[in-house]
């Protein structure tokens, strides 16, 4: 057996691997910090009724997948706002709702085309070249709007109300947050598919936070969590013949579990 | 002069024969069309082409499944219960192909449907689901996943036929003769497939046929003394691991062929990352079990693709003529 | 009591909510140097009036002026401190550090994109020195006590230098000791620095010791003035009866 990089769809899975799940482990932070965790999984569900949406339209699909995410991700932000639901609600709304929608049209449609469908839910070892520059471009634009606005970011996930005292623009930068999530999901979605964007938005956050001392460290923490995860779950995925995307959530569940025993464990800094 | 004579009644009463055969004829399909057609439902699309070959304007075959549907996903729908109820004639191929049947079946309440299984009953192949190659055979036990696409094996085809047209008889014995007249020709139909095969398959190249979808020419290749590597099991569902992938850009590699096969009823893509990954292009098999809206626009029959399965094969294998 | 000289003036403020009447044609000025406690039953509408000065709440009618501005045309946040009430977590485990919660505060006078400066670390540095909470830069904050915490509040309120600090309720659960620690740390930040202090409290201790002006509320301002007033006015000895005069015997 050849060795794992000698393969041109292994190099392109790690490297759009890595790409992607930092990008949702650094957004991850946030999410499950605002109780948001589950909207990786209830927009997939949305990005269904989007899919659906632009074949019956004859659009692309890629594109009103993005529309319609980004939309609901908004739509769920206003059902918080408003109906004062909290986020777990208002995403088990929304994802129903886009689900329902895409059934529906696909009935009314006939049938579906499974190209499409393959085309929009991606596989981690079906990555074509674009795709890697896709992921990159999402990487690069996630984390330089993160940087950019990182302290209004931080503010705002610890104390709302202060934030808003304070100036920082808390509603836009919902918003914000809101368009990222949506971007990263469905563009995640499609290089390396529902189970790998879902779990990394969600697995790596809450094993950074059993011990992070700070925002900084738990955003590093998250980043390596989900950057060991896509390695070493491809490659022991590659010489244990095991599926690629479990085998890499196993490795994030297992990092999760080590550093949730280490929170017992970790003593507090030392005064300076 | 007799001759002449007896040849000049003989004429008249042979056109009188053939009016009146004439006549009868064409009454015919009005008789039977005065009596109800049977109501047929097939799961799989062969299944569908079989009954209606076999039963002619006496049976409405129907496809339960919508084009581009794939038969070992499709979740039933409350209307398929529906369309069953009313059915008289409900025909399917396997657990191991439709699992969604059993739960189904339980949901119809009809005295009058007969349900047939085709696949009761033969000697079915284990399903290849690993890469570490076939496991040892033993019983029919509980767990064990066995592969369903007999179909594909014309052999097996013709003995489906023939227990399409039993069961099609047994609602209408009358019109029996006839039933077994129309399989027969399609069984003779079925041959000639076969033979064909047999003759373009004997010399090739390659004896391999590598498929990036899921193993549904087990029966095929066994039949034509050749070998299938496919990238998913029986069923398309696992995702394929990334040693299995390796496996099979090994296997390229090392047979060196041009093609790598693809079907279109299941995502392309990795047939396409494979083929793009070992340098080389892509060819469609189908497996028959549905066709996809434009080879129903196109009115494309089973025959017709396995024709066109044919020359794919040949094209891919590097088949002498 | 004239108009340039207040830091804070409130003229006729109102709020109702949903038809209540939470609050009723308040007035009153805030002076440099103030200690004011702001005193009053629960539901007696308290934080709302701190939160309409501080431009969270709309008020029903009436204005405010805020250090000679109008508050909506109000822009030097930088010089507002605020301590909310329940400031302490619920989450232990929140990922901030000490010296991240302190830097929130600064975030108001920062420009696009709010990046921190080796100037900003010092900042922190004293503001965390001013609380007493010095060794604790890098903890979570969740690690500290309710004081602490509470401190640590203290510090993101005052980092910017603020010409106010407004608290409410800050010692909610927290043991006598280290309330008393609390307010003396207050009261040095009154007298030596000059920081004016708006606080919303129950605790009368603090009102005996430190406070040299009050404020009653119940929907109603009945009371402003400064402490000898507070003590010497017949309303407030009826209304407190028993615990006047554990109040008003100072030293």
């Amino acid at each position: 057996m050849e060795s794992l990089l000698s393969y041109a769809f292994m190099q392109r899975a790690l490297l759009a691997g890595l790409l992607i799940s930092i990008t949702c482990a650094i957004l991850g932070v946030f999410l499950v910090l605002r109780r948001d965790a589950m909207i990786g999984h209830g927009l997939a569900h949305v990005t269904f009724g989007g899919v659906a949406l632009g074949l019956l339209l004859y659009l692309t699909p890629l594109l009103v997948a993005l529309v319609v995410a980004v939309f609901s991700a908004l739509g769920i932000l206003k059902l918080k706002e408003r109906a004062g639901l909290h986020g777990d609600t208002a995403i088990g709304i929304i994802s129903s709702l886009g689900m329902a929608l895409g059934i529906l049209l696909v009935s009314v449609a006939g049938s579906f085309n499974v190209d499409l469908f393959g085309y929009l839910f991606g596989n981690i070892l079906a990555i074509d070249p674009e795709e890697v520059w896709m992921a990159l471009i999402l990487a690069l634009v996630v984390l330089i709007t993160i940087v950019l606005f990182y302290q209004e970011f931080v503010f705002l996930t610890f104390d709302p109300e202060s934030a808003r005292t304070s100036g920082v623009r808390v509603r836009r930068l919902d918003k914000l947050l809101a368009i990222l999530t949506a971007v990263t999901v469905v563009l995640g979605m499609k290089v390396v598919g529902i189970l790998l964007v879902s779990a990394l938005l969600v697995i790596p956050a809450a094993a950074a936070l059993q011990v992070a001392r700070s925002f900084k460290e738990a955003f590093m923490i998250s980043a390596a969590v989900a950057g060991v995860s896509a390695i070493a779950g491809l490659t022991i995925s590659f010489y244990l013949d095991w599926p690629a995307s479990g085998t890499i959530v196993a490795v994030s569940g297992l990092l999760f579990l080590i550093l949730f025993q280490a929170r017992s464990y970790r003593k507090p800094a030392p005064e300076e | 002069m007799r001759r002449e004579t007896f040849g000049l009644s003989c004429q008249r009463s042979l056109s009188f024969f053939i009016l009146g055969f004439f006549l009868l004829w064409m009454a015919a399909p009005s008789f039977a069309q005065s009596r109800p057609k049977l109501k047929i439902i097939t799961t799989l699309f062969p299944l569908q082409e079989f009954a209606k070959a076999i039963g002619g304007e006496w049976v409405q075959a129907d496809l339960l499944l919508p084009p581009g549907a794939d038969p070992h996903n499709w979740e039933p729908k409350p209307s398929d219960v529906a369309k069953i109820n009313r059915a008289d004639i409900f025909i399917y191929c396997g657990r191991d192909m439709e699992p969604w049947v059993t739960d189904l079946l339980q949901a119809t309440q009809s005295n009058n449907l007969r349900v047939l299984e085709v696949s009761r009953g033969m000697t079915l192949m284990e399903a290849k689901d690993h890469s570490h190659g076939t496991k040892p055979a033993s019983s029919h036990g509980h767990g064990k996943k066995f592969d369903p696409h007999v179909w594909l094996d014309f052999s097996l085809a013709m003995n489906i036929v023939d227990r399409i047209a039993s069961v099609i008889s047994g609602k209408d014995p009358e019109n029996t003769a006839r039933y077994r007249a129309s399989a027969e020709d399609y069984k003779a139909k079925l041959d000639i497939l076969d033979q064909k095969y047999r003759a373009s398959l004997s010399k090739c190249r390659h004896r391999q046929i590598i498929l990036g979808g899921h193993s549904a020419f087990a029966y095929l290749a066994q039949r034509y003394g050749l070998k299938q590597i496919a990238l998913y099991g029986v069923s398309p569902n696992a995702e394929p691991t990334p040693k299995k992938l390796a496996a099979v850009i090994q296997a390229v590699r090392n047979q060196g062929v041009r093609f790598i096969y693809f079907e279109r009823l299941v995502n392309p893509k990795l047939a396409q990352v494979l083929a793009k990954e070992a340098g080389i292009s892509t060819l469609a098999l189908s497996d028959g079990a549905n066709l996809t809206k434009a080879q129903l626009k196109n009115k494309t029959t089973f025959l017709d693709l396995m024709e066109t399965n044919l020359e794919n094969l040949r094209r891919g294998l590097e088949c002498e003529r | 009591m004239s108009a340039n000289s207040s830091l804070i003036q409130v003229d006729n403020v109102s709020f109702n909510f949903h038809g209540l009447k939470v609050l009723q044609d308040i007035s009153f000025s805030i002076f440099p140097g103030d200690f004011l406690a702001l005193i009053g039953p629960n539901g007696s509408g308290k934080t709302t009036l701190i939160r309409i000065i501080l431009g969270i709440l709309k008020p029903s009618s009436g204005r405010v002026v805020l250090i000679g501005q109008e508050l909506h045309q109000f822009t030097q946040w930088q010089r507002i401190g605020y301590v909310p009430q329940k400031a302490i977590l619920l989450d232990p485990y929140f990922p901030a550090s000490v010296r991240e919660v302190v830097a929130m505060g600064l975030i108001s006078l920062k420009r696009f994109p709010r990046l921190l400066t080796r100037q900003d670390e010092s900042s922190i540095d004293k503001a965390l020195d001013r609380v007493g909470l010095k060794g604790l830069k890098s903890r979570r904050i969740g690690e500290l006590s309710g004081g602490q915490q509470q401190r640590a509040f203290i510090a993101r309120a005052i980092v910017n230098g603020p010409d106010v600090l407004f608290l409410d309720e800050p010692t909610a659960g927290v043991d006598a000791d280290t309330q008393t620690r609390f307010y003396d740390m207050l009261a040095e930040l009154n007298l030596k620095e000059g920081l004016t202090i708006v606080l919303i409290t129950h605790d009368f201790g603090v009102i005996t010791k430190h406070a040299n002006k009050v404020a009653c509320l119940n929907q109603r301002l009945f009371f402003h003035g400064t402490h000898e007033e507070f003590c010497s006015s017949q309303t407030v000895q009826d209304l407190l009866r028993g615990e006047h005069h554990l109040v008003c015997h100072r030293h």
